[in-house]
């Protein structure tokens, strides 16, 4: 009856690039052979509403068991059923063109099933997609003069978080809903993020942004710090409307901003919708499917898969909740089977409200839901990056409050060790320690967002009543039943959970199943190849830290107690150390400074003596810190055929000894005059931060060289600007600032030793006639 | 005269010995019924070094004194060895003395035009205080800064010259074929093994040829060849093989006292306590002061038989028939600069090379040192890389050969680095294994007692904990039950006899 009754109709939806609407798009195609459906998508920069759909629904592996039942008929198929236009549920009338909206008013069914899913949106998003997606639906519909069935996804959680039993009535009757005028709610949301910019921009603040963005970069270089800051702020401004969604939402008694905006959505609708037929379909949480069209077909994570993978992964070690409650999972077919049948029926005189939910006919009991999970872990563990099983915790079931008290103490004082740990003057472990507990900071910042929004629904105590839903499902010939099986009491849990979806999610988790640590060397020795590949045209160096662990000052001192006897070595000593941590200080502010203060020492030095004596200082000392493992690096790249060019701010004449490795070294020089006598100056900026970046843009073009095929080596975030400005960033011994950034970005990181554990002291010895013989 | 050298069998009484494991010590009691070698006493010394060299400059020779090859036209060029056999820093050097002689005979007989050349053949530049070490501030400072002091690079083509020795290309350092009077100064070591220093003086070609067995001659005929060519005049003086700093000396004895046990039980103590780390800076304070024994004047052949002799009283153990399986130790002076690590391919060469004249064909040799891939990064970045490059990738031996001789050799980094810092050449990781497959070819197994397993594996060797656990393996590996087993000081080097 159902695919007889949607014959001949063209159906339109929203949202048929998400999870739901892809489903439905499928499920139409397979379920009723003779209708035709209308994608209305937004277009983007690159893609026409139809190469979306194309790419982004029908090449779903969803239209698989399609794809195979109609063999070569296929693409003709979904050419002959699938149209696809342009418009957008965040602009009024959808944004529909006269063809358009021709279209539109030619279909017999609309399903809106476009929304921001997330429960963190900002407020301001919420309201223009959730609340007033609906209303510009049918909107555009009175537009088109279309008398079709709006058919509403919402959400069964539009009843907040309220006990007992819900049944399937219009907000606007329902005895939960507080009475909220949505207009002021839509005004007041604008207003929001107009006011969350302007305080954004104030003095206080951007000083705040500007002094955070140094604290994360260092010195970076001006670009990439106001990148930075200005990313800084239009992250507060989203999180401020996104605690203002949470906020407005919890004290309306909405669970979170997703709730509260369908709920809105609904209102706005009833409202707005004139003689529109409107029925509501309000899903509880979906998630992957039990049949059709195969078990366990998900498109990306849902709700429940990152606290499933969580628990698996020994990241949650208990989860609030009540074990007696019920938590309401639908599979996704279940859903799309249910709003095909409500398409298939006349449209309504009245609006309608389903729900399609499994608490009261299959109750998931929260226990019972944590018992089978872990049994399941404990029978298919996943294993940790050295091999090992990930144990999975017995769950006590604590309360909300305390579970985020100790997720909040745990990142307290990873937050504490961070900072200590960045502020240590030592690289490679403590780098990659600091950036591992940054990891593991965000893993908890995770987890404590996991508890504040999912919480509420795995403490949530509603019992979705679904007698419409039920009676429509009873009213069916067998044969629908059997095709749109939408009543959830056929689902088993445990079947559903280990069979089904945990090996589903899994599988799509990107997850060590095995006992190997084989994957970590290969992902090393596989970055390794493909910085070598004979397809890279230039390797760039950094020289200090990344080729020795030398500084400027260690140099200086080289060369400073080169020619004193011990009284006068003493006396230099305790004359410069103490100027040492001021200039920690200015590297850590902004390397271009520090260097410029720092080379004034070398003031009233000959030149030609400090050339004579760089080639000792390069045999005996440089050469004794190198590490062999970034030397052989350059060699490799030499023999692969690349360029390789050196860039740093050290001084060319303590750089020159490894000119052989490089085709092109550019350093910093000492300004002389006419004597041959240092000024203290340098002769031209030195190649820091930013300028290393510009330099490189420079080099590129000149050689002809493809900077997405070059190859960047550093340590420091000072060389941020250089690293991006290349195809293949590789991190050596980073900072600790620096190692966060390419853990994020997942940049090649590499760990270059010296060849011997003693550290030379740069203390040249006392006999200095007649050096370089 | 000295008591000589002998084979001592373990028993009851015997107490543990020393051994050196490179920069640390340890005592290692010895199986009964094994056998260990009893070095000869050290011959009786002379420190006058100034009279030594004064009479042996003096000295009639064959083709009369050494003043008569002066003219006031004479070009005068003084040979000395550039390679770094000694490891430790000498506190005072014979050649300083002898050179220092003979300038002064050359400036009594008008001779203006004097040279030094070092021949350092692949190994690194000597630096300034080695420089001063072995030849004195006074010539230091008179013949740098006027480039009259010259360290051969068998790289510069521009200081390099065919001499037409043989049939081939054997081009040498130009000053020789420039030169009217040669004089090599030498101290020789005082087991045999050591090249002419004239051999340190050739082009890199020479060397490359000698590893790919190449060359139409031996090395010694090459040499020879070279010397007859440029007449050059040999002072030669051995040492009485006292290579450890006085403080280390106890553990060179043939006949322990009260005081050497007790000695030797607490740097053995210490070793355990202290990292190698910190024992190499404590080497690096220490200074050498072996006794000359013997010193020799003349052409090439006379004074090589005389020194032979010498060596062969001094240093040689008879031996009735080679072991099945021969332990030894790792010298501390195995370093080529004290305070330098003494990295697994010097430690295997040292060890080989000296424990290779008592084992027979086929047999087993055991030596201990820790063998950890730790490489001097200024002065052998050639090892380290072959070590990383060609041991840890396991590539073949044939490949060596083949490939990695002209790549070694060509190398425009290690060239650089030869040339212009405290470097070896490319080729000398390749000479030492060169040397130590040689040794390897012969015997069935080499085993590392307390060796990292991964790198010993990656020479080819067996590691062990223990001396019992690498005899066992020693055992299995020969198939016999009850295999005859010596334990060769080191040092002082002994030979066989």
């Amino acid at each position: 009856m159902i695919a007889e009754a949607l014959a001949g109709k063209r159906i339109a939806i929203t949202g048929a690039t998400g999870f739901l609407g892809t489903a439905l798009v499928e499920r139409f195609l397979r379920g009723a052979p003779d209708c035709e459906i209308v994608c209305i998508v937004r277009p983007t920069r690159s893609f026409s509403p139809l190469q979306r759909i194309k790419r982004e629904v029908i090449r779903n592996d969803c239209f698989d068991r399609l794809r195979s039942e109609l063999g070569d008929r296929f693409d003709d198929e979904v050419a002959r059923r699938v149209q696809a236009i342009a418009g957008d549920v965040s602009t009024d009338g959808l944004g529909l063109d006269f063809e358009g909206l021709k279209t539109l008013g030619s279909c017999d069914v609309v399903i809106h099933s476009a929304a921001t899913v997330s429960f963190e949106s900002p407020i301001d998003a919420a309201i223009n997609i959730n609340l007033l997606g609906p209303s510009r639906v049918a909107q555009a519909m009175h537009k088109a003069k279309s008398k079709a069935h709006l058919v509403a996804v919402s959400t069964a959680y539009v009843s907040g978080s309220r006990r007992g039993d819900v049944r399937e009535e219009l907000v606007n009757d329902a005895w939960y809903t507080v009475d909220v005028d949505w207009k002021q709610e839509v005004s007041v949301a604008q207003a929001s993020l107009d006011e969350a910019e302007t305080q954004s921009r104030q003095l206080e603040k951007l000083a705040s942004f500007n002094k955070q963005a140094r604290r994360e970069l260092g010195s970076a270089g001006t670009p990439l710090l106001a990148e930075r800051a200005e990313k800084l702020r239009s992250d507060w401004v989203r999180d401020r409307l996104v605690q203002q969604g949470k906020a407005r939402a919890k004290s309306l008694g909405w669970p979170d901003v997703y709730a509260y905006s369908k709920a809105l959505g609904e209102k706005a609708l009833l409202e707005t919708r004139g003689d529109t037929p409107v029925t509501f379909v309000r899903p509880s949480i979906i998630e992957s499917s039990l049949q059709e069209p195969v078990p366990g077909w998900i498109r990306g994570f849902r709700m429940a898969e990152p606290i499933l993978l969580g628990v698996g992964r020994g990241l949650l070690k208990s989860f609030p909740g009540f074990p007696e409650g019920a938590l309401d999972v639908i599979p996704v077919d279940k859903v799309v089977a249910a709003i095909c049948t409500v398409a298939a029926l006349p449209p309504p005189e009245s609006p309608k409200v389903f729900h399609v939910a499994s608490g009261t006919r299959q109750p998931l009991r929260y226990r019972d839901l944590v018992e089978l999970v872990t049994e399941w872990y404990r029978e298919h563990p996943l294993y940790d990056a050295n091999g090992q099983a990930i144990a999975v915790f017995e769950w006590d079931y604590p309360t909300r409050s305390k579970v985020e008290r100790q997720l909040q103490t745990a990142h307290r004082m990873l937050g504490i060790t961070e900072r200590v740990l960045r502020n240590i003057p030592l690289r490679r472990h403590v780098g990659l320690a600091s950036a591992k507990l940054e990891q593991q900071k965000l893993t908890i910042e995770r987890a404590l967002g996991y508890v504040e929004i999912y919480g509420a629904y795995t403490e949530s105590e509603a019992r979705f009543r679904i007698d419409n839903t039920l009676a429509l499902f009873q009213s069916l010939p067998e044969s629908d039943q059997a095709a749109f099986h939408f009543d959830p009491i056929d689902i088993n849990w445990r079947h559903y959970l280990h069979d089904i979806h945990l090996p589903s999610i899994i599988a799509q988790g990107r997850v060590r199943t095995k006992p190997t640590k084989k994957a970590t060397v290969d992902r090393s020795a596989r970055a390794v190849k493909t910085i070598l590949s004979p397809d890279r045209q230039l390797a760039i160096f950094d020289l200090e830290h990344t080729l020795i662990p030398s500084t400027v000052l260690s140099s200086y001192l080289w060369f400073a107690l080169k020619h004193l006897d011990t009284k006068e070595r003493i006396s230099l000593l305790a004359k410069k150390l103490p100027h040492a941590p001021a200039l920690v200080l200015a590297d850590k502010r902004d390397r271009g400074e520090f260097q410029r203060a720092f080379y004034r020492w070398f003031s009233g030095a000959r030149i030609e003596q400090l050339r004579a004596d760089s080639h000792e200082l390069f045999a005996s000392y440089i050469m004794q810190l190198a590490f062999p493992d970034g030397i052989r690096r350059i060699r490799a790249h030499r023999t692969a055929g690349h360029r390789t060019l050196l860039i740093t701010g050290t001084l060319d004449i303590v750089a020159e000894g490894l000119r052989p490795l490089f085709d092109d070294v550019v350093a910093s020089s000492l300004a002389v005059d006419h004597n041959g006598i240092c000024t203290g100056e340098l002769a031209k900026s030195p190649p820091v931060g930013e300028a290393r970046a510009l330099l490189l843009r420079d080099y590129a073009e000149e050689h002809g060289i493809d900077l997405e095929q070059c190859v960047a080596y550093a340590d420091s975030s000072s060389d941020l600007p250089m690293l991006e400005a290349v195809g293949h960033p590789v991190v050596v011994n980073a900072e600790p600032r620096l190692a966060s950034t390419a853990l994020r970005r997942g940049w090649h990181a590499e760990h270059w030793r010296r060849e011997t554990r003693s550290f030379p002291l740069p203390i040249p010895p006392r006999v200095t006639r007649s050096m370089h013989v | 005269m000295s008591r000589p050298g002998y084979i001592s069998a373990v028993d009851r009484n015997t107490q543990p010995i020393s051994l050196w494991r490179g920069e640390t010590l340890s005592r290692v009691t010895l199986p009964m019924g094994s056998h260990v070698v009893v070095p000869p006493e050290p011959q009786e010394a002379n420190n006058n070094l100034r009279d030594i060299a004064r009479r042996a400059v003096m000295e009639p020779t064959a083709h009369g004194l050494l003043q008569e090859r002066f003219q006031p036209d004479t070009k005068l060029v003084l040979v000395v060895r550039g390679s770094h056999e000694f490891g430790y820093t000498l506190q005072r050097d014979i050649r300083r003395y002898l050179v220092e002689e003979v300038l002064e005979i050359a400036a009594n007989q008008g001779v203006d035009d004097a040279r030094i050349l070092v021949a350092r053949g692949t190994h690194g530049r000597l630096d300034d205080q080695q420089l001063r070490s072995m030849l004195g501030n006074r010539i230091v400072d008179s013949f740098v800064p006027h480039g009259l002091l010259h360290q051969h690079n068998i790289d510069d083509e521009s200081f390099l010259e065919d001499v037409g020795l043989t049939s081939g290309n054997f081009p040498v350092n130009r000053w020789l074929s420039e030169a009217t009077c040669v004089v090599v100064v030498d101290l020789a070591n005082s087991a045999p093994g050591d090249d002419d220093p004239l051999w340190g003086l050739f082009g890199a070609p020479v060397y490359r040829s000698a590893l790919q067995n190449m060359l139409p001659c031996s090395r010694s005929e090459l040499a020879a060849a070279l010397s007859a060519s440029c007449n050059a005049h040999y002072l030669v003086a051995l040492h009485n093989g006292q290579v450890l700093p006085k403080p280390l000396a106890f553990s060179m004895k043939r006949d322990f006292s009260g005081i050497d046990t007790l000695l030797s039980q607490s740097a053995s103590a210490l070793s355990n306590l202290i990292s190698s780390r910190l024992a190499r800076g404590v080497h690096r304070r220490l200074a050498a002061q072996p006794g000359i024994c013997a010193i020799a004047t003349g052409d090439r052949e006379g004074v090589a038989e005389a020194i032979a002799q010498h060596r062969m009283s001094q240093s040689s153990v008879p031996l009735d028939q080679p072991y099945d399986i021969v332990s030894i130790g790792v010298s501390p002076n195995a370093a080529t600069r004290t305070g330098s690590p003494i990295d697994p391919i010097l430690a295997a060469h040292d060890a080989l090379s000296h424990a290779a004249p008592f084992v027979r064909d086929g047999g087993v040799i055991i030596f201990h040192h820790d063998f950890e891939a730790e490489f001097d990064p200024s002065l052998h970045v050639a090892s380290a890389d072959y070590y990383a490059e060609v041991l840890r990738a396991q590539r073949s031996a044939e490949e060596a050969t083949n490939h990695l001789v002209p790549h070694f050799a060509s190398d425009v980094w290690y060239r650089n680095l030869y040339a212009n810092t405290y470097a070896f050449h490319g080729l000398y990781p390749l000479e030492l294994m060169d040397s130590i497959h040689t040794v390897q070819r012969r015997v069935k197994q080499v085993i590392g007692v307390g060796s990292n397993p991964v790198v010993a594996r990656d020479f080819g060797f067996r590691p062990s904990s223990t001396l019992n656990d690498a005899l066992e393996l020693a055992r299995e590996s020969l198939s016999i039950s009850d295999p005859s087993f010596l334990h060769v000081h080191n040092p002082p080097s002994v030979t066989a006899l």
